[in-house]
C-alpha cells in the first residue's frame, strides 16, 4: 500500500508494503520419532594437532606452506613444516628445507601432513585437531571439494587424501564464529575387524577445535589471534610481519612458527577457562556459542529438554506459541526524517526477561498444561494500567497466549527492511 | 614418535575407544592395562546392549557362566526375558564379587593377625 504526501513531492511515501513473515510450527509425518539425544562425543586422547597455514595474498588464496606442532598432554612431541611445492619457487622451498633442517623441524609436502601427521597421527592416535579459524584452513589442505550430504547438508566434505578409504573432513559454518566440523564416516577398509565381525561400528567423528569459536564463547567477543593472545596475556605474543604474498625468508617462517605456538597457548587458557564452568557432560569442542554453553550448563543441572518430556504435546498449541515468538526488536518511531538519533540497545535480554517474568519455571516444567483464560484476560487488559505494567510485580502476569484483532495499532512483525 | 611406537599408540587408541572410556579397569581384579581389557555384556549379546569392562580372564568367566542361561525363546527377545537374563548376568557377577569379597575379607584378617602378632612380641615398653 502506498500513500502520496502532496505537500513534500521528493518525501518518499511513509508507508510501504512488505512481506512479512510468520513463525510456525511444522512436523514431518514420515519422520521417524527421536529418542532422547544425550550423545556425547567420546573423550579424545590426550594427543593435540596443532596448525596454522599461511596462503597466498591474490584472491585464490591457494596454500603455501604450513606449520603444526604434535602434543601428548602439554609436551611437545614434534613441529614441522609443509609446504605446496606448486606454490613455492625452488628457492623458497631450499630457504623452508633449510630453515626446518636448523630448527631441527620436519619438513614435508602438504599431500605427506595430509597423510603422515593429518590421518597417521591426528586421526589415528584420536587427537584434538586445533586451529585459529580452523575451516579456512582446513579447506587449503583439502586436495577436492564436494557439498555434504545428510546432516551437514549445505556445508563442504572435502577430500583429504587420494586413499580412497580416509575420511573425508565435513565443514558446516553456522555463522561467521562458528562451524560444525567432523571426520565422516570411514569405510569398511577403516573398520576394525573384530569391530566388523562382533557387528560393533565405532564412527570416530573427531575432535575439533577453532580457537576462534570457543575464545568468542566464552569471551562474547570476535578476536583476531593477535588480539586474543593480547587479551589472554599468553607468554607468546603474535609476532608481527609485512611479508604476507612475499618471497619466504626465515623471519617469515618465524612468524608462522610463533602463530602456531601462539594458538596453543590460547588453547590452553582457554580450556583452563572452560574447565571453570564445571560442566563435564559437555566436551569443550561441542561449544560453538555463548548458547552452547547455556546448553551446557542446562545439561549438567539435569534440566532436560521440554519436548522430550511432553511429546504429546499438541501441535496446533505450539504452533500458536511459536508464532507469538519475537526474538529480535527493533523499533524506530520516526522513519524518513533527518534527525539527531540516539542508539539504544540491549544487552542479555533474553536472560533479563526470562527471570523478570518468572519463565524459569517454563524451563523446568515437567508438564505444561492449558486452558481457556479469556475472561482473565479480558479481566486484566480492562483494569491494568501504565502505572501497573511499569511494576516488576504485573510481568509475570503476562504469561499468556492472546489472540488480538488490531485496530490502528502498532504491532511486532517479521520483514525484511531496507 | 617413531612408526614403531605410532602403530603401538594407535592400537592403544583404538582399544580405549572400543572401551568407551578414559581409564578402563576390570571391576573384578583392578587391572588397568588396556591390551588385557574386554567389554563384557552383562545379559549376553542376543539380550542387551549394556557392557562392564572386564580383564580377559575375568570376561571368560563370565561368558562360561551365561553359557548355563536359558537360551533365545524366539527370534527376538521380549522385554520379561531381556530383564530376566540381566538379572542372571548380574547375579554370576555378584557371585564372581562375593568371592572376591570373602577373599579381601580374608587377607584384612590375616594382615589383622600379623599386626597383633608383631606387637606382641615387642612388647609394651
Amino acid at each position: 500500500m502506498n500513500a502520496h504526501n502532496p505537500g513534500s513531492p521528493l518525501t518518499p511515501s511513509a508507508t510501504d508494503s512488505l512481506a512479512i513473515s510468520l513463525r510456525a510450527f511444522v512436523t514431518d509425518p514420515q519422520a521417524k520419532p527421536r529418542g532422547p539425544n544425550n550423545w556425547t562425543p567420546p573423550r579424545p586422547s590426550q594427543w593435540t594437532l596443532v596448525f596454522d597455514t599461511e596462503t597466498m595474498t591474490d584472491p585464490s588464496q591457494r596454500l603455501r606452506f604450513g606449520c603444526y606442532q604434535l602434543r601428548k598432554g602439554e609436551a611437545l612431541n614434534e613441529t614441522g613444516l609443509f609446504f605446496d611445492p606448486d606454490a613455492l619457487s625452488e628457492d623458497e622451498q631450499g630457504t623452508l628445507v633449510a630453515f626446518a633442517a636448523t630448527h631441527d623441524f620436519k619438513c614435508m609436502t602438504h599431500t605427506a601432513f595430509n597423510e603422515d601427521v593429518f590421518f597417521r597421527r591426528a586421526y589415528e592416535l584420536r587427537a584434538t585437531i586445533i586451529g585459529f579459524n580452523l575451516p579456512f584452513d582446513i579447506s587449503r589442505l583439502a586436495l577436492g571439494w564436494v557439498p555434504a550430504r545428510g546432516s551437514m547438508r549445505g556445508g563442504f566434505s572435502f577430500k583429504m587424501s587420494e586413499k580412497w578409504w580416509r575420511p573425508r573432513v565435513q565443514v558446516k559454518h553456522l555463522s561467521g564464529r562458528a562451524a560444525f566440523i567432523q571426520f565422516t564416516s570411514p569405510t569398511k577398509r577403516n573398520d576394525n575387524p573384530r569391530d566388523r565381525r562382533e557387528g560393533r561400528r565405532i564412527v570416530r567423528r573427531g575432535s575439533f577445535i577453532d580457537v576462534k569459536t570457543i575464545a568468542a564463547a566464552l569471551l562474547s567477543r570476535s578476536f583476531s589471534l593477535d588480539g586474543l593472545a593480547q587479551h589472554l596475556k599468553t607468554k607468546t605474543q603474535k609476532a608481527k610481519t609485512e611479508e604476507h604474498g612475499g618471497v619466504l625468508s626465515d623471519r617469515y617462517l618465524s612468524y608462522a612458527v610463533t602463530d602456531v605456538q601462539v594458538t596453543w597457548e590460547c588453547h590452553l587458557d582457554l580450556s583452563e577457562r572452560f574447565g571453570k564452568h564445571d560442566v563435564g557432560l559437555t566436551r569443550m569442542s561441542q561449544i560453538l556459542s555463548e548458547a552452547s554453553l547455556g546448553k551446557a550448563y542446562l545439561r549438567q543441572m539435569g534440566v532436560r529438554p521440554w519436548r522430550e518430556l511432553q511429546p504429546d504435546f499438541p501441535n496446533a498449541v505450539l504452533g500458536a506459541i511459536m508464532g507469538s515468538y519475537f526474538g529480535g526488536r527493533a523499533e524506530v518511531h520516526l522513519r524518513r526524517e533527518v534527525r539527531q538519533v540516539l542508539y539504544c540497545d540491549f544487552l542479555s535480554m533474553y536472560p533479563t526477561v526470562c527471570t523478570l517474568m518468572g519463565l524459569w519455571q517454563f524451563v523446568i516444567a515437567k508438564e505444561i498444561r492449558w486452558r481457556d483464560a479469556t475472561e482473565e484476560a479480558t479481566s486484566f487488559l480492562n483494569e491494568v494500567t501504565l502505572d501497573d505494567l511499569r511494576k516488576p510485580t504485573t510481568w509475570p502476569h503476562l504469561t499468556t497466549l492472546v489472540q488480538i484483532a488490531p485496530e490502528d495499532d502498532i504491532v511486532p512483525i517479521r520483514a525484511h527492511y531496507g | 614418535v617413531d612408526e614403531k611406537q605410532l602403530k603401538r599408540e594407535a592400537r592403544l587408541q583404538r582399544m580405549h575407544e572400543r572401551l568407551g572410556v578414559d581409564h578402563p579397569r576390570c571391576i573384578e581384579c583392578g587391572l588397568e592395562d588396556v591390551r588385557c581389557l574386554e567389554a563384557h555384556h552383562i545379559a549376553g549379546n542376543k539380550f542387551d546392549d549394556a557392557t562392564m569392562i572386564f580383564c580377559r580372564n575375568h570376561h571368560r568367566i563370565l561368558s562360561d557362566d551365561q553359557k548355563d542361561h536359558p537360551p533365545l525363546i524366539g527370534s527376538e527377545p521380549t522385554l520379561h526375558e531381556r530383564a530376566g537374563h540381566f538379572l542372571k548376568g548380574l547375579a554370576d557377577l555378584f557371585t564372581l564379587l562375593v568371592a572376591k569379597l570373602h577373599e579381601y575379607g580374608d587377607e584384612l584378617i590375616a594382615f589383622a593377625k600379623r599386626e597383633a602378632a608383631s606387637s606382641t612380641v615387642g612388647g609394651d615398653r
